[in-house]
């Protein structure tokens, strides 16, 4: 009784911390909505408003937005926010950072169902809690279907320790992380083969009926991300795909036992794999996107290395045991959706990959707090001092990169757009023409959120103006909103008129002013850290 | 006697493997055959018994195609320099077994300091402004606190130094640098080549497997494996190839243990209808990846 109560009172800490974690300051950190965000919220406002998308389309569960065709799960729970709180940074944060803060409890059951061993299960919740990965993708999108994925990993282990019948909770979880998540059609079903490939051996020993139920369940709720791709709406896919854009070329002077798509293709993905794994990484960089992370701090703390390696022997002694085949599987496996992606590592698009990695940490601290509380007390408590200051130290360090220097980096944020909508809508009825610099950030939608845009005006004229990319990948844009012109700057082969509003950057105008140098500045948009970002002027 | 001809055969193709680096240096190329012989022997030293039976033989040959040891094998300073230290492990498993595992380290890491480390540190802090950049950025976010005590504690040299030689060393042990692409520098590298063969990849993974219950006599290795990138880390942009030459040993007897166990494992678990066809196809993949380096080497 004692030690349930201990065990619960240290549960509501952890979840007390990672709730702090995960809500302070969520308006200014990160400083900036992304694009994705903001078409998340805009979305989220229409349907609550007319019951359809951007497109006008009735309660769809994929949704066009930027050409991309998002699973819009995430959509549908920012609606009661966006009810409350208004079109807001926060409103559309929040259901992520719930989410984080129960996929603190889940992997809290998650590790005690497949442990059984309670001390481990809180190391591994706290150490989940303080992870500078889960609390920067808390504080993003990535959580929802992370805490689904999560779920869905729980019942499924409670169904083979308990009850046959929680299969069906799984199945339908797992069937939901589809509907939420882009990386999801890989993540998910990688670790559903993992978990089945575990549990092979007493998958029968389950009640058939329940097997077939859940298996149509998990059908019949990702039908529609399943159909989507059928319809050809899987243009995000395709387009970062390593497999479609591994760009291999042929040389033929290039002996073709040694040299080959298949070999080249192979490398390719080898490499970008051990990305994945490597210390920069894990410890010290993170994934290089900042919105992923903190600068200069990677997706664990530089000083988690020790309690990895030591987790690390532990279960490499073991031998392959159910759990650290899972923990292996898991490891090599679920980075999976983000090593078949272009780019550098990606921690947003298999959130999942860190699980493995804190588990073993907790492994081997657990094995560390083990062995201290037996041998030579004097010394590993002197040693556990210094290395517990050093470690606090180190979480300082993450702490002060994550609240005070990732705000400082603009670019990362897409920021400026907010201040730039505030200034157009003052502006708008006074000019003709408002010309933005057309953009990847997609301008348009911040001005669609951030001004609550009528959706039932917008969806009349949205597919008119959506031009869709010309390269036959995702992302297209969209033209024009009334008199507010979304397209290239080009004073050079396109003179302004006198009387025009020009929204560009500060790069972008000191180039276009060789041509056209008429115009007087309305408004200078800086960045976070005082420097000229975006200026909006008037031809004269 | 048929185990003396194939190792002497070995030798012989390690020594013709050596001779066609360009420029040839006939000192280096001696010195780095000499390798193979001392590697041979000291192997036969530390692992004894009929569980290590193969792995002199087969850590010998993968050491004598390893295009790591190819590679630097016309540095006269690499090839003297391991030598020493070869020869220092030998004597000690010979004469001074009970101190090795204290005596090898600490001989290690006296002799790096001695061979790399003054010049390195020189041209790290010279070249490597980054870390001080990364201070002024880092203090000047603070903006009006930057000079308070909290934010000199965070944000220091010492600090950002340290976490430079962190990457640093991290980058030698990144799968990129040892099996897909090798060294940044295109005149220390093969294309397309790491500097150890893809089917190491395989091998490394089934050895630290094999190794990791048994820290008598692999301790010495995985602490050598250690101790080696701590100076090539002090470098400006490593992982070089030729400052961290002395992580190629212990990486290559763990490659070597973990395809005596692959092999091993096939011919014990794998039913008849498995094991000949498997173990055609490792050999077959070993041969390949040998010879496409051979091909990336001589023609490419």
């Amino acid at each position: 009784m004692n030690q349930l109560y201990w065990s619960r009172l240290l549960v509501a800490l952890i979840l007390c911390a990672g709730t702090f974690l995960r809500l302070w300051d969520l308006n200014n950190v990160p400083p900036h909505l992304r694009n994705d965000e903001a078409a998340y919220g805009y979305n989220a406002y229409s349907l609550l408003l007319t019951g359809k998308d951007e497109y006008g389309e009735s309660f769809p569960l994929i949704f066009k937005s930027f050409g991309d065709w998002k699973p819009g799960l995430y959509i549908y729970f920012t609606i009661p926010f966006v009810y409350f709180l208004g079109n807001t940074d926060v409103a559309v944060r929040l259901p992520s950072v719930l989410a984080g803060i129960v996929a603190i409890w889940l992997i809290y059951l998650i590790t005690n169902e497949l442990f059984k061993n309670k001390r481990l299960a809180l190391i591994v919740a706290f150490f989940w809690t303080i992870s500078p990965v889960y609390i920067a993708l808390s504080r993003g999108i990535a959580s929802l279907a992370m805490a689904f994925a999560l779920g869905g990993l729980y019942f499924f282990l409670k169904a083979f320790n308990k009850k046959s019948l929680f299969l069906i909770p799984s199945a339908f979880l797992f069937g939901l992380t589809l509907l939420t998540y882009h990386g999801a059609k890989l993540s998910t079903p990688l670790l559903v083969g993992i978990l089945i490939a575990l549990f092979a051996k007493k998958i029968f020993s389950l009640d058939r009926r329940v097997i077939i139920a859940s298996f149509l369940i998990i059908l019949v709720v990702s039908l529609p991300a399943m159909v989507a791709i059928f319809q050809g709406k899987a243009a995000r896919i395709s387009t970062l795909s390593i497999l479609s854009s591994a760009n291999i070329q042929q040389d033929n002077n290039r002996l073709l036992v040694y040299h080959n798509q298949g070999l080249d293709l192979i490398r390719s993905i080898t490499s970008h794999w051990f990305d994945h794994y490597s210390p920069e990484v894990l410890f010290l960089r993170g994934d290089l996107n900042p919105q992923h992370g903190a600068p200069n701090v990677g997706a664990f703390l530089a000083l988690d290395i020790l309690f990895i390696i030591l987790g690390l022997v532990k279960i490499t002694r073991q031998g392959f045991t159910k759990q650290n085949l899972f923990i292996w599987l898991a490891i090599l496996l679920l980075p999976l959706p983000s090593v078949l992606t272009i780019g550098y590592v990606n921690f947003e698009r298999s959130p999942l990959m860190f699980m493995p990695w804190i588990i073993l940490a907790s492994l081997g601290a657990y094995q560390l707090i083990e062995h201290l509380s037996k041998e030579r007390r004097r010394l590993i408590l002197g040693v556990s001092f210094f290395f517990i200051f050093a470690y606090f130290l180190n979480y300082f360090y993450f702490l002060d990169q994550y609240f005070i220097h990732l705000p400082k980096k603009s670019v990362a944020w897409q920021y400026g757009y907010k201040e730039i909508v505030q200034t157009i809508a003052q502006v708008k009825e006074k000019y003709p023409t408002i010309v933005v610099q057309k953009s990847a950030d997609q301008p348009h939608i911040f001005y669609l959120f951030y001004q609550r845009y009528d959706p039932w005006k917008y969806q009349k004229f949205s597919s008119s103006v959506f031009v869709p990319n010309q390269e036959g990948k995702d992302m297209g844009y969209v033209s024009k909103i009334e008199n507010i012109e979304f397209k290239e700057i080009d004073w050079q082969k396109e003179k302004p008129k006198t009387g025009e509003i020009f929204v560009m950057p500060e790069d972008k105008l000191q180039q276009q002013k060789k041509f056209y140098s008429s115009f007087k500045i309305v408004k200078e948009i800086k960045d976070l850290n005082n420097l000229p970002l975006y200026w909006i002027v008037e031809t004269i | 006697m048929s185990n003396i001809g194939v190792f002497l055969l070995t030798l012989v193709g390690g020594f013709v493997l050596r001779i066609l680096i360009q420029p040839l240096d006939i000192v280096s190329t001696v010195f780095s055959s000499g390798l193979i012989l001392l590697h041979w022997f000291m192997v036969r030293e530390m692992f004894k018994g009929q569980h290590y039976r193969f792995l002199p033989f087969v850590s010998t040959l993968f050491l004598t195609v390893s295009p790591w040891y190819i590679l630097f094998s016309n540095q006269r300073a690499v090839n003297i320099f391991l030598f020493i230290i070869f020869a220092f492990t030998l004597f000690c498993f010979r004469y001074l077994k009970k101190y090795s595992l204290w005596l090898i380290p600490v001989f290690l890491v006296f002799a790096t300091l001695v061979n790399f480390s003054p010049l390195s540190l020189r041209v790290n802090v010279k070249q490597d402004l980054t870390p001080i950049w990364l201070t002024d950025e880092q203090r000047r976010e603070h903006i009006q606190n930057y000079n308070e005590v909290f934010v000199k504690v965070l944000h220091n040299k010492a600090i950002n130094y340290g976490y430079s030689f962190l990457d640093h060393y991290g980058r030698h042990f990144n799968g990129n640098f040892l099996f897909i692409s090798g060294d940044a520098r295109k005149d220390q590298k093969v294309a397309d080549f790491g500097v150890m063969y893809l089917f190491d990849i395989l091998f490394i993974i089934f050895g630290i497997f094999g190794i990791i219950r048994k820290f008598y006599p692999w301790g010495v290795f995985l602490i050598w494996l250690a101790i080696a990138p701590l100076v090539s880390a002090l470098n400006f942009q490593p992982p070089d190839i030729f400052r961290a030459a002395l992580m190629a040993e212990p990486l290559i007897l763990i490659s070597s243990w973990g395809a005596i166990n692959v092999f091993r494992f096939v011919n014990q678990n794998g039913t008849h209808m498995i094991r000949l066809p498997m173990t055609i196809i490792l050999i077959l993949i070993v041969v390949w990846d040998f010879t496409r380096f051979v091909y990336q080497l001589l023609i490419r």
